[in-house]
């Protein structure tokens, strides 16, 4: 038998053939474009038949328009770092879903097409369109994009617990604390599932508290109002609910977005405030906490009752090459009937921006989500009193609400230093942004 | 003699009461099950049903076994898609790093030229420019050369990173080949290509598992630049494709933990099979700068 023996030439041959086999294997030249072509990127919805929905509607469009739609769906976690590369890198997409003040930012900096003429057709829709929703993305009379959905915050709660316990739900914020430490059992079941992290759900969830006790971030779109005794109070509160009356478990300090969602799914806590994709999420994989859940305001506070929304809009990029095919494309999905397949696929997922919508069948079917519905028109964005604008987005998305938080609970800086601190950061941030100073 | 035995009789011999082994012994232990736990997690609950994830106790083993994390990814998602990509990057990456690496280390050891070792330094420079920084230029450079959203445009964008560690790590271990070798080839009459792959290369040949090992490492792990640059599944690797397993605000651990066991099976496997060639590489010299 002889044995077979490869050279070195041979093995560096075989090698190289094999590495480009693997580097070419699927090469295809770039097909060469007869009809008009759009790329559109998508947030992946939690319900896959939602994405579907939305592929399926933007192939109608490319038929009837007689063009190729490229439709892209981006993972929520991944959109606003890649839309930002994108853009600075010269390339975005012709049409994207924006999330919230992401639309008055890409406005800011020129890059979203005004799409006016398509609101005012919206707006002629019976019962028009929520306020909540064009203020995500009008400025000064003109729109930047169109708005997609309304996602309002209600405080998820265990209904069971309650009834168990024969309590109601609570008046007030006061009472809320004193329910809560009635019914949890630390460390496997805590109170309030409030994110404290340097996350978005953070800086939403702490600063619903304060609200309760007169902290707003903003008074209006160029003066800011993180120290003020509203605030002081509001973190004193926070501050009793953490380290007095233990009722937020303590590794909320750390939780990203979602953490909160990860302690109501594995029923660990009693009460989160999120979007409905916990809701939506144990449709599909925990009906029996589903049947258990309750989705109300959050209770008042010494300054009111007081609820968070967000919204997500469709933005046109002003480096497409086919305006008139994108608008197209906006009004396609917008329009009513088609759009309310979509939110209903969603299964509660977000509020429709045409208010009539919200009598449909779907919604009348489903009493759960009646306060849900009326969140939109009570509602305030987290840059309230400010709508959402370049400089609240960049307060928002430095972390500086979660980091003056985390300075009272953790290293038990005195709350009015803490605010004094938060305000002149975020008062930077405005001065650059409004070239004061 | 095996390096296992070596490594017991040194610590009979320095050890001489049975107390001090013990003690060894377990802080040994304590290290590996501080290496090993995360994997043991991973592993378990890639088996797990979501409602156990997401239970209020953490078990050890799962309560139910299931292969439904699996047949999700591998079937209903386009996971061997990203994994073949992934492969595909990260070899043709490994090679052409080989490639241009030994090139360049052979220039700058054995060449003598104007600025060689500013050029040297200046290498290693950009290995320690942090990818971010290159990110939004190479965006715009890659867009303009329709690279985006391909394969081939993460191969390039991962030589960036993987070329300058393998030119520094083979300086290094070239560095110890003797000169006289060198000098020997070329006064032969051997061009200086032909001593690159007829003398230095051949002896080469712990540093250069070395950094093939670490360049597919690199490649095959890359985050950044795999979910900036691509877009859409048929161009995303195995790191942005599990990421595209946390939908808004809810993640699917078990499909990820099963992505990345499946993910981390290749890397697993060659350090397995070269384990041996590795440590002798590293041991030899290639890290000795």
């Amino acid at each position: 038998m002889t044995e077979k023996t490869f050279t070195r030439r041979e093995v560096l041959k075989q090698g190289a053939a094999a590495v480009g086999a693997a580097a070419f294997s699927a090469w295809t030249p770039r097909k060469t474009w007869a009809k008009p072509q759009i790329t559109v990127w998508t947030i992946g919805f939690f319900n896959p038949k939602a994405d579907e929905i939305i592929q399926q509607q933007f192939a109608e469009f490319a038929k009837k328009a007689n063009a190729e739609v490229n439709v892209v769906i981006v993972p929520g976690p991944q959109i606003t770092r890649k839309l930002q590369t994108a853009v600075e890198g010269g390339a975005p997409p012709d049409l994207s879903m924006i999330y919230d003040s992401d639309t008055q930012y890409y406005r800011s900096i020129g890059q979203l097409l005004e799409v006016t003429d398509l609101i005012n057709e919206m707006k002629k829709e019976p019962e028009g369109l929520f306020p909540a929703a064009l203020e995500t993305v009008e400025y000064e009379g003109k729109a930047f994009g169109v708005p997609l959905i309304i996602s309002p915050w209600p405080l998820h709660w265990r209904k069971d617990l309650f009834e168990q316990a024969k309590l109601e739900y609570p008046k007030d914020i006061f009472e809320f604390v004193e329910v809560c430490k009635k019914l949890q059992k630390p460390p496997y079941l805590y109170g309030a599932g409030f994110c404290l992290g340097r996350a978005l759900d953070g800086v939403d969830n702490i600063q619903n508290i304060l609200w309760l006790f007169g902290g707003w971030m903003t008074q209006d779109e160029k003066t800011l109002s993180i120290n003020s005794p509203g605030t002081i109070e509001g973190l004193k509160f926070l501050n009793k609910m953490y380290n007095e009356d233990k009722i937020i478990p303590p590794g909320a300090i750390n939780w990203d977005d979602s953490g909160n969602n990860k302690a109501y799914q594995s029923r660990q806590v009693i009460f989160i405030c999120n979007p409905t994709s916990v809701y939506s999420y144990l449709s599909i994989n925990d009906p029996d906490l589903m049947s258990k859940t309750g989705l109300s305001p959050f209770p008042p506070g010494p300054a009111g009752s007081f609820s968070l929304i967000d919204a997500w809009a469709y933005g046109a990029f002003t480096k497409t090459k086919e305006p008139n095919l994108v608008k197209d494309a906006m009004m396609w999905m917008m329009q009513p009937d088609r759009y309310a397949r979509l939110i209903e696929e969603a299964g509660g997922r977000a509020v429709p921006v045409y208010r009539r919508l919200t009598k449909d069948e779907f919604w009348q079917q489903r009493p759960v989500f009646s306060e849900f519905l009326k969140m939109p028109e009570y509602g305030y964005r987290v840059t309230a009193k400010s709508p959402p604008t370049p400089a609240t987005a960049e307060v928002v998305d430095s972390y500086i609400i979660p980091d003056m938080a985390q300075e009272v609970l953790v290293r038990g800086v005195d709350p009015a230093e803490a605010a004094k601190r938060a305000q002149e950061r975020a008062q930077a941030i405005f001065d650059r942004h409004y070239k004061r100073g | 003699m095996s390096p296992g035995f070596i490594h017991m009789e040194v610590i009979e011999r320095r050890f001489k009461s049975k107390g001090a082994a013990v003690i060894t012994y377990l802080v040994l232990a304590l290290l590996c099950s501080w290496t090993l736990g995360p994997i043991y997690w991973v592993v378990v609950t890639s088996f797990k049903e979501d409602k156990e994830i997401y239970g209020s106790e953490a078990t050890l083993l799962p309560w139910e076994f299931t292969w439904k994390n699996y047949r999700t990814i591998l079937f209903q998602k386009p996971f061997p898609n990203f994994f073949y990509n992934s492969l595909r990057i990260a070899l043709v990456t490994t090679s052409a790093s080989i490639l241009l690496g030994t090139l360049g280390a052979y220039a700058f050891i054995y060449l003598h030229f104007p600025g060689r070792q500013m050029l040297a330094r200046s290498m290693i420079v950009t290995y320690l420019i942090p990818p971010v920084l290159l990110a939004f230029p190479l965006f715009a450079l890659f867009n303009k050369l329709d690279l985006i959203d391909n394969v081939y445009g993460l191969m390039l964008a991962h030589l960036t990173f993987t070329v300058p560690f393998c030119t520094w790590m083979l300086m290094s271990y070239f560095k110890t080949v003797p000169k006289e070798l060198h000098e020997a080839a070329l006064v032969d009459g051997c061009t200086h290509l032909g001593t690159l792959f007829r003398i230095i290369f051949p002896l080469s040949g712990p540093a250069i598992a070395v950094v093939t090992l670490f360049s597919f490492t690199l490649s095959w792990n890359e985050f950044l630049y795999a979910i900036l640059f691509t877009q859409n599944k048929w161009s995303q690797t195995i790191t942005s494709g599990l990421s595209s397993l946390m939908v808004e605000d809810i993640f699917f651990w078990g499909q990820m933990m099963a992505g990345s066991v499946l993910a981390s099976l290749p890397t697993v496997l060659i350090y397995f099979l070269f384990q041996r060639l590795m440590i002798k590489g590293l041991v030899v010299g290639a890290v000795k700068a």
